[in-house]
């Protein structure tokens, strides 16, 4: 079992928010961490270390700040008006990552890049308890402003909330993750109301791209074991990387996940070709010497995005909906942020045909974690 | 600070030591002219060195003139001791800056020799500012990565070839590469715009196709286009950029192509603009129809009505990615 949990959390500067000194997730990660730490009042001075340090990201990377989520726990996941979003809700647990993937938009996100969690679990109990007392079906996750099981090696906080969520029938709880840290979880009742996904890429790109992440094959095998405990699946290839040979690159993997995995437990499967705001493509130079991914042939979206330029992106598309389609016609397949000639030159049909993208993934959900 | 009049043997003049040196102007044939009908009006300012000669800090080109002159005296102004050296570098600067505006190698020149006495940036365009030289701390920061370009490159962005942008992107090329971009530069008059499109989609292009700029540019544009007689600039600047570009995006370029080819064989009248969405990334194409009467409208009618079941139209709508 101990090969599911890889330690990628190296803390060297610890910070904790007076505030929160005496919570009791706080004196857990601090034995836990075992690390001299700083107490403060005000941020700035771990903002100020981390701002001036040679590599901000670098540095933020190793920084962790234990202090409270002053904001909302539940948020809409912000997607933009011409694109298609699946109107996700994000339980905003924390923020950054420790894995160091090269297209990562969190390195531009935040100001400073640093690892917060957030400590005040009784709040997010009660945001949650609000969301479940609204009776409506919604999806929800942890895994947008960080990796959802990075915090495992120091707080079990995945087990808490998938036993909050097995006990209610509205609400599905997605982890998301390119770890292979599910050690604290396998043996978690969860009502099949949690979705355990996996981000999953071509060989070659989570090689050079995704640094410190779990390879392929133990994502996949790590989601076998989670499929063998009953849980719902869900996999997301974004973002896709069109690079010479990615095509078959990629049907590789789709191969591999349906040798792994059952199509019957897979809720569903997203795919995202890489976009990214202009600032990132200066960053990712800086960090990743080796990385070619920016120099795509991209074009500015609708959303001020660089995307690949959208007949590629469709051609590519074809083929890898075709790819999965033969493993699994009838799994839900999803696009994260295109528009209607994609949908329906790729797919075949667009989402407002199923009552909108919101309702086929609520529809998927139904059927797979039996909420309503 | 103390200065005496003195006249001093120029043999003594040490016009090797640079320290103080800010004009990147070498010559002093205006100045010789005007020394020899008038004579010197402004004096140099000099400071005495520990060996018994002098370290220039005001007056390069006037003694460089006098020189020429065939002088062997010089009327002076002799700073004495202890003045120190950095009063003496805001005296050469101010002594510049109060005769004319800097150059941007000037001004590079002019910080770097600062900042060995200011580590902090805001100090140092407190200090310049005292001696007429106006550099923010965002400007100081481009300065001092000016003052570290090679020798060639410093000379273009002092004759105002290459602006302070295109030579902070350049300085980090290597020197092959810096030269290259430099002769087109030079040789094509490029707008600053177009000088950035090419810097930057010939870096992406090396780093794709892992080869060296200036093999790039030898093999794609310098040989083939710079030296084509047949061109004239606008044409060179023109086939330049399309090469360059089917480089970098070479499936943007097929498919700009196969639209082009496809909207030729609509054979639309001049009257009839189709405009597809920008970069083909939005769904909504327009068309402007332009017309003077009824007779011209029903032709302009009559040929949108053709368009319904064109082939090529269809594709176009399609954004078809087959080669037409």
């Amino acid at each position: 079992m101990q090969k599911f949990l890889i330690k990628i959390l190296k803390i060297a500067d610890l910070y904790i928010d007076r505030d929160v000194a005496d919570f009791p997730a706080t004196r857990v990660i601090c034995d836990h961490l075992d690390i001299p730490y700083h107490i403060i009042d005000s941020p700035d001075e771990m903002y100020r270390s981390v701002t001036t340090a040679v590599s901000a990201v670098d540095q933020g990377k190793k920084t962790l700040f234990l202090t409270r989520n002053r904001g909302k726990f539940i948020r809409q996941c912000p997607g933009t008006e011409y694109y298609t979003c699946c109107n996700y809700m994000i339980l905003h647990v924390g923020t950054f990552c420790t894995m160091d993937c090269s297209y990562c938009i969190l390195q531009s996100y935040f100001h400073p890049p640093v690892l917060q969690f957030f400590v005040n679990h009784d709040d997010m109990e009660d945001a949650l308890d609000h969301l479940f007392s609204q009776k409506k079906l919604t999806r929800i996750g942890t895994g947008e402003y960080t990796d959802s099981l990075i915090w495992e090696e120091i707080y079990p906080l995945a087990p808490q909330l998938i036993d909050k969520f097995s006990h209610q029938s509205h609400a599905v709880l997605e982890l998301k993750t390119k770890t292979v840290n599910i050690e604290n979880i396998l043996s978690a009742r969860h009502n099949q109301k949690t979705i355990v996904s996996w981000s999953l890429n071509a060989e070659a790109v989570v090689k050079s791209e995704e640094r410190k992440t779990a390879g392929i094959r133990a994502r996949l095998a790590a989601a076998a074991k989670c499929q063998a405990e009953g849980y719902p699946l869900a996999f997301h290839f974004d973002p896709l990387i069109f690079y010479p040979g990615c095509e078959e690159a990629y049907k590789n993997i789709i191969e591999l996940l349906f040798s792994y995995i059952a199509a019957e437990n897979i809720v569903w499967i997203s795919l995202g070709s890489f976009r990214f705001m202009p600032d990132l493509k200066s960053i990712v130079e800086e960090r990743f010497r080796q990385s070619r991914i920016v120099y795509g042939e991209f074009v500015k979206g609708m959303d001020g995005k660089m995307r690949y330029f959208k007949p590629l992106r469709i051609r590519f598309y074809q083929t890898i909906i075709a790819a999965i389609r033969q493993f699994a016609p009838d799994v839900t397949l999803y696009f994260c942020m295109e528009d209607d000639e994609v949908w329906t030159k790729s797919m075949g049909f667009k989402p407002a045909d199923y009552g909108g993208l919101p309702q086929m993934l609520d529809d998927s959900a139904s059927r797979h974690c039996h909420i309503f | 600070m103390k200065t005496v009049f003195d006249s001093v043997d120029l043999r003594y003049i040490d016009l090797s030591d640079t320290t103080f040196k800010i004009t990147t102007d070498v010559s002093a044939d205006n100045l010789i002219d005007s020394i020899r009908n008038v004579g010197l009006i402004s004096p140099p300012t000099l400071a005495r060195k520990s060996d018994g000669g002098y370290t220039v800090v005001c007056g390069f080109r006037r003694i460089a003139a006098c020189e020429f002159l065939g002088w062997r005296q010089i009327d002076a102004r002799i700073l004495q001791a202890p003045e120190n050296e950095i009063n003496r570098l805001l005296l050469a600067i101010a002594d510049n800056t109060h005769t004319r505006p800097l150059n941007v190698i000037e001004q590079a020149a002019a910080v770097s020799k600062l900042a060995a006495y200011f580590a902090d940036d805001i100090a140092l365009s407190r200090e310049a500012g005292k001696a007429g030289l106006s550099v923010n701390p965002g400007l100081i920061r481009k300065l001092k990565k000016i003052d570290t370009v090679p020798a060639a490159l410093k000379e273009k962005i002092a004759a105002d070839i290459i602006s302070l942008t295109i030579g902070l992107e350049l300085s980090r090329l290597e020197s092959a590469a810096v030269m290259a971009f430099v002769q087109i530069i030079e040789e094509l008059k490029l707008t600053l715009s177009h000088q950035k499109e090419m810097i930057q989609r010939v870096k992406e292009i090396s780093r794709i196709k892992e080869m060296p700029i200036a093999g790039i540019i030898d093999e794609v544009v310098a040989g083939k286009i710079i030296n084509d007689p047949e061109l004239d600039r606008n044409q060179k600047i023109k086939k330049m950029r399309q090469v360059i570009k089917q480089m970098r995006y070479p499936e943007i370029v097929r498919f700009e192509k196969n639209y082009s080819d496809r909207l030729q064989h609509l054979q639309l009248p001049e009257s009839v603009h189709l405009v597809p969405p920008a970069d083909f990334e939005g769904n909504k194409y327009s068309m402007q129809l332009n017309f003077q009467d009824l007779a011209q409208f029903k032709t302009i009618v009559k040929t949108l009505d053709l368009l319904q079941d064109h082939p090529d139209f269809a594709k176009i709508l399609d954004k078809n990615f087959e080669d037409s």
